[in-house]
This record gives structure tokens, C-alpha cells and sequence, in this order.
């Protein structure tokens, strides 16, 4: 019993994840994102065929297995595009650490004070980083995964919606400062709408993404007693 | 075979036992190529697993607050610099798993199906947060950048 719910869990997770990678090709937007749009029709299907969360503990452990090799993968688009860091090393550098910082500590100071629990205040801090790093951050912080991961994912979306538009609004204009904004808030999803706009801020984003994804790690635990 | 024999072939009775043999061959080539793949493909990967496990073991060791999974990434990048590991060597595992990077996570993002009344509740603040705090990074990461960069080479004259 328990293995077919693992095995049922496993396979309404895939199915749609592959039903949404066909939806975002014909209907790009962010709510057919493989991420937003295979989270909530998992959920659905599991809320209406009455599958408890523990019943999924198992296929989640399966599935995310993966998620530690993916991360360090993350090295080789650092690698391909280093050249392109260190050529706009200072620029990069200073705007990737303000923007991390910037993102966090407006993140916790807002949650703070519209008087969020601690639980969430922690969580929401570390939204910025790309996913996989970011539930692993989120263990070391006493933060919750789940609410991690949820963060994220809406912080990918943000990015991508709202992102562009506020970048032409603040007249930033530079395809370096563009790229590098959109990978240092909204990571993977950034990155993928910096990569639409050019191949250059495509190149910076996914180095911020990295970067933006160590320089967090470092400092979240660092802060963690200030939040 | 060379394109002669192809006639004496199909009239000598032991060259006939040998045609459906080499059609068996040529069905089963593409078969045996995609099997290699997936046996380069699963070594790739597991190298990958590896260094996440050499990430975690050296974050361990080391008493560091800091994510293994990182520090593998970190431990990979070193290993390209250093040219230890060539770059074509985790090609096709790396682009496969950044490809599918959402797969591997949403099974986290769905535990929330047990949060949704809490969340809902602070809906609101919870995306205010999100959103308010989304620009504050956008604005200052892309302003600064774009301030300190050197002015584009299009704008000379």
C-alpha cells in the first residue's frame, strides 16, 4: 500500500511536470512555469484523491535526490562565463551584494513589521537564492523548507512579471545591470527572462544566480540573530 | 556488407542465415547507442553526487556553517579552474539537471498543501513582503551596477 503511494506520488508529480512543460510552450507565462504550475496541480490532485502529505514523504525523498548533484552543476555556467566577471568585476561584485542584501533585509524588516511569525521572518529572508541552495540554507537556519521553497518559487515569478517593468521604470537600461539585477533576486526564473532579453544579461544573470547563492550562504547564518 | 554481395545474399543458404543477423545488428545499433548514452549520462551524474558528498563530508569535517551542496559546487568550479576536470566532462548531466531543476524541488514546494490556511490567512502581507522586497533588490543591484559600469561602447562616438 504504502510503496503504490509512493509509486502514485511519484507519477502525479512527473505527469505534471510534463503536462506543464508543454502548457509554458504553448502559453508562456508565469503561471504555466513548470514550478508554479506543477506545485499547485500536484497539490490539487492530491487534495482531491485524498493523499495525505505523509503518504508523498517517501517519492519526495526519492525525487529530490537529485537536488544535490543539480546544485553543484551550478558551477559550470560560473565556469563558462567567468571571463565576463571578472571584466565587470566591480560593477557585478557591488551591485550582486547590494542587491542580495538589499532583497534580505528589506524581506525581514517588512515581515518584522507587519508582525509575521519568526518562523516566517526566517523563512522569507533567504527567498532570493535558487531553490535547491535555499532549502539547504533553510535547514541550517532553523527556517522551514516548505515555506522556503514556497518563497521562492513566488519570488521566481515576481522577478519575471514584475522585474522588466520596474527596471524600465528605474531607468536601468544596461544590459550588465538588467541581467544582473533579474539572476540576484529571482534566480533560476530571472535568469531565464534575463536570457530572453539578451544573450549578455542572460550570461550575468546566471553568474549572479551562483554567486548570489554563496554570498547568501555565507552571510544568512551570519545575520540569523539579527532577524 | 558491401553493396555486391547483397544479391548472393538472398541465393546462397549460408549468407542467408547471415542477412537477418546484420538486421538485427542495424536494429539494435540505435538501441545500443542509447544505452551507452544513459551509462555516460548515470557516470556524469554520479560524479556530481559524488562532489555534493565531498561538499557535505568537507562541510562536516570542517565544523563550517555553510551548505555541502555548495561547497561541492565550490569544490567543481576549483576542479574546472585548476583544469583537473575537463569542462566537457559534466556537459550533458549539467544541462540535463539545470534543464529539469524545477522537477527536483516542487515535491518540497508541495508540502504546503498542509500550510495553505495559515498562508492564505497572511496572504496579503506574505506577498507584500515578497514583492516590496523583490524591487528594493531589482532596483539596487541594477542601479548600482549600471552606476558603476563603465558607459557602453555604443554611446561613444
Amino acid at each position: 500500500m504504502k510503496a503504490a503511494l509512493t509509486l502514485y506520488g511519484i507519477a502525479v508529480t512527473a505527469g505534471m511536470y510534463a503536462l506543464s512543460r508543454r502548457l509554458s510552450r504553448r502559453w508562456p507565462s508565469p503561471f504555466t512555469s513548470p514550478v508554479f504550475f506543477t506545485t499547485s496541480a500536484t497539490i490539487l490532485v492530491f487534495l482531491a484523491t485524498r493523499v495525505e502529505l505523509s503518504d508523498y514523504a517517501q517519492a519526495k525523498e526519492i525525487l529530490t535526490f537529485l537536488l544535490g548533484p543539480a546544485t553543484v552543476a551550478l558551477a559550470m555556467p560560473l565556469y563558462r562565463n567567468r571571463r565576463l566577471l571578472v571584466a565587470n568585476l566591480v560593477p557585478a561584485m557591488a551591485g550582486l551584494l547590494a542587491g542580495a542584501l538589499g532583497t534580505m533585509i528589506a524581506a525581514v524588516a517588512l515581515a518584522r513589521a507587519l508582525g509575521l511569525s519568526r518562523t516566517i521572518v526566517v523563512s522569507i529572508s533567504i527567498k532570493s537564492v535558487t531553490a535547491p541552495v535555499a532549502v539547504e540554507i533553510a535547514r541550517m537556519i532553523q527556517a522551514d523548507q516548505t515555506l522556503t521553497a514556497a518563497f521562492v518559487i513566488v519570488t521566481g515569478m515576481i522577478g519575471v512579471m514584475l522585474g522588466p517593468w520596474l527596471l524600465d521604470r528605474a531607468g536601468i537600461r544596461s544590459p550588465l545591470a538588467r541581467g544582473l539585477a533579474l539572476g540576484t533576486v529571482s534566480h533560476g526564473q530571472g535568469t531565464a527572462q534575463a536570457a530572453l532579453e539578451g544573450e549578455l544579461a542572460g550570461a550575468i544573470a546566471s553568474i549572479a544566480l551562483g554567486v548570489a547563492a554563496v554570498f547568501t550562504s555565507l552571510v544568512a547564518p551570519l545575520l540569523l540573530p539579527y532577524f | 556488407m558491401t553493396p555486391g554481395m547483397e544479391g548472393a545474399a538472398l541465393t546462397t543458404p549460408a549468407a542467408i542465415a547471415v542477412v537477418p543477423r546484420t538486421d538485427l545488428r542495424a536494429a539494435t545499433a540505435p538501441v545500443l547507442l542509447a544505452v551507452k548514452r544513459a551509462v555516460l549520462l548515470a557516470a556524469e551524474v554520479a560524479g556530481l553526487w559524488a562532489l555534493n558528498e565531498a561538499g557535505q563530508l568537507i562541510v562536516t569535517r570542517l565544523h563550517l556553517h555553510f551548505p555541502g551542496n555548495v561547497a561541492g559546487m565550490l569544490l567543481l568550479f576549483a576542479l574546472l579552474c585548476t583544469g583537473v576536470v575537463p569542462e566537457r566532462l559534466f556537459e550533458r548531466s549539467s544541462s540535463l539537471l539545470a534543464r529539469h531543476l524545477p522537477f527536483f524541488f516542487v515535491p518540497i514546494a508541495v508540502g504546503l498543501m498542509t500550510l495553505g490556511s495559515t498562508l492564505l490567512s497572511q496572504g496579503m502581507s506574505l506577498l507584500l513582503v515578497l514583492v516590496a522586497s523583490a524591487a528594493v533588490g531589482l532596483c539596487a543591484a541594477g542601479w548600482l551596477a549600471q552606476v558603476l559600469a563603465p558607459p557602453a561602447r555604443k554611446e561613444r562616438p
